[in-house]
């Protein structure tokens, strides 16, 4: 049986990509863009903002590509990239949740919620009601699996820092959604 | 880290800060171990399996990310990684463009600047020329052209009649 030809890196396709190499802009395209898009997506909830958000990030790698640092990861500055695009709409939206109402008004029945659908969009909701960046740690640690010294990069902050964005959002989280499991309401 | 029972920070296995660590972790991090920080997720599994009082913590923060993965997920679709594609690299770019930013971009053949110029110059002029040209100066070249030839007797249609029919 015909092995298959290992994965070229990130960084050595960073270094096809300095050269203008499209196909090499095509590859980590390929690779990295769901994180991206789905990063932004539970950032601003809403899908259209997100693929803005991926198409001008990637933009942005292949304008940067010359003066790229090897030291730098590809998925984490894409990252750290698409968090500050986000932020920068939260700006200009002014009030983020005026597209997410909180949870706690006017939740549904119970039997409703358990429809997978609304679920989703309850817990959607409940990020979004989180402020920024204690948003911004879940998506990177839970969603987008990125190690805490990653997750802290992206973010510009320390370990400590990213934790306690991560404790106090997650303690939120479980506040808001504690109706929807009979675990997350014990102490 | 497995069987070492220092914690990282200089905790000892058994202690209550420790124990407060690990919950501290979970409550952080989640019930998923391979979230956890790379250095501590020893510690914090010989922890779960030493202390009970943990499970309760664990069993909450699973519950927790149970929930959470019920967040609907966006993929980009195919028509948007081309569209980004098409908009960083632009088609022409690969084509002629290229060509000639490589040639005019290269000290070897760095000459052929004022060459093309030139030569772009003439062609310009050519095509100035002929679109341009006065259509009263053109009816004269075309007479001038006929005299050359046919000589001062040729001129205008011959009238039936006229011997030379």
């Amino acid at each position: 049986m015909k092995a298959l030809p290992a994965a070229e890196s990130d960084d050595a396709l960073m270094q096809r990509l300095k050269g203008g190499d499209g196909a090499a802009f095509g590859e980590l395209l390929g690779r990295h863009a769901g994180a991206v898009a789905g990063f932004s997506y539970r950032m601003l909830g809403n899908a259209a903002e997100a693929d803005d958000i991926a198409q001008e990030t990637f933009l942005r790698l292949w304008r940067g590509r010359e003066k790229w640092e090897p030291r730098a990861q590809v998925r984490t500055w894409l990252l750290r990239v698409a968090h500050n695009l986000c932020i920068d709409r939260f700006r200009r939206r002014e009030v983020v949740t005026n597209e997410f109402p909180e949870v706690a008004d006017g939740r549904p029945s119970p039997a409703a919620e358990l429809q997978s659908k609304q679920v989703g969009r309850i817990v959607l909701e409940a990020l979004a009601a989180l402020p920024e960046r204690q948003r911004s740690a879940i998506g990177l640690v839970y969603y987008e699996g990125l190690s805490n010294v990653e997750a802290a990069e992206v973010l510009g902050v320390s370990i400590d820092a990213l934790e306690s964005l991560l404790s106090r959002g997650r303690r939120s989280l479980r506040h808001n959604l504690s109706h929807l499991h009979p675990h997350l309401g014990e102490e | 880290m497995a069987g070492n029972d220092t914690h990282p920070r200089g905790f000892r296995l058994g202690d209550a800060t420790v124990n407060v660590r690990a919950q501290q972790i979970l409550a952080t991090y989640g019930a998923a171990p391979q979230r956890w920080p790379l250095e501590e997720r020893g510690t914090v599994l010989d922890a779960l399996i030493q202390d009970p009082s943990i499970t309760g913590a664990h069993r909450r923060e699973a519950a927790l990310d149970e929930v959470l993965a019920e967040a609907p997920r966006h993929a980009p679709s195919a028509a948007l990684l081309t569209r980004i594609r098409a908009g960083a690299v632009p088609a022409v770019r690969r084509g002629w463009r290229a060509t000639l930013a490589v040639l005019f971009s290269t000290p070897s053949v760095g000459f052929l600047r004022p060459l093309s110029a030139l030569a772009g110059a003439i062609v310009l002029g050519v095509i100035v020329g002929a679109i341009w040209a006065p259509a009263d100066d053109a009816n004269a070249m075309a007479a001038e052209f006929v005299n050359l030839a046919f000589g001062h007797d040729f001129q205008g249609e011959p009238a039936f009649g006229s011997g030379l029919e």
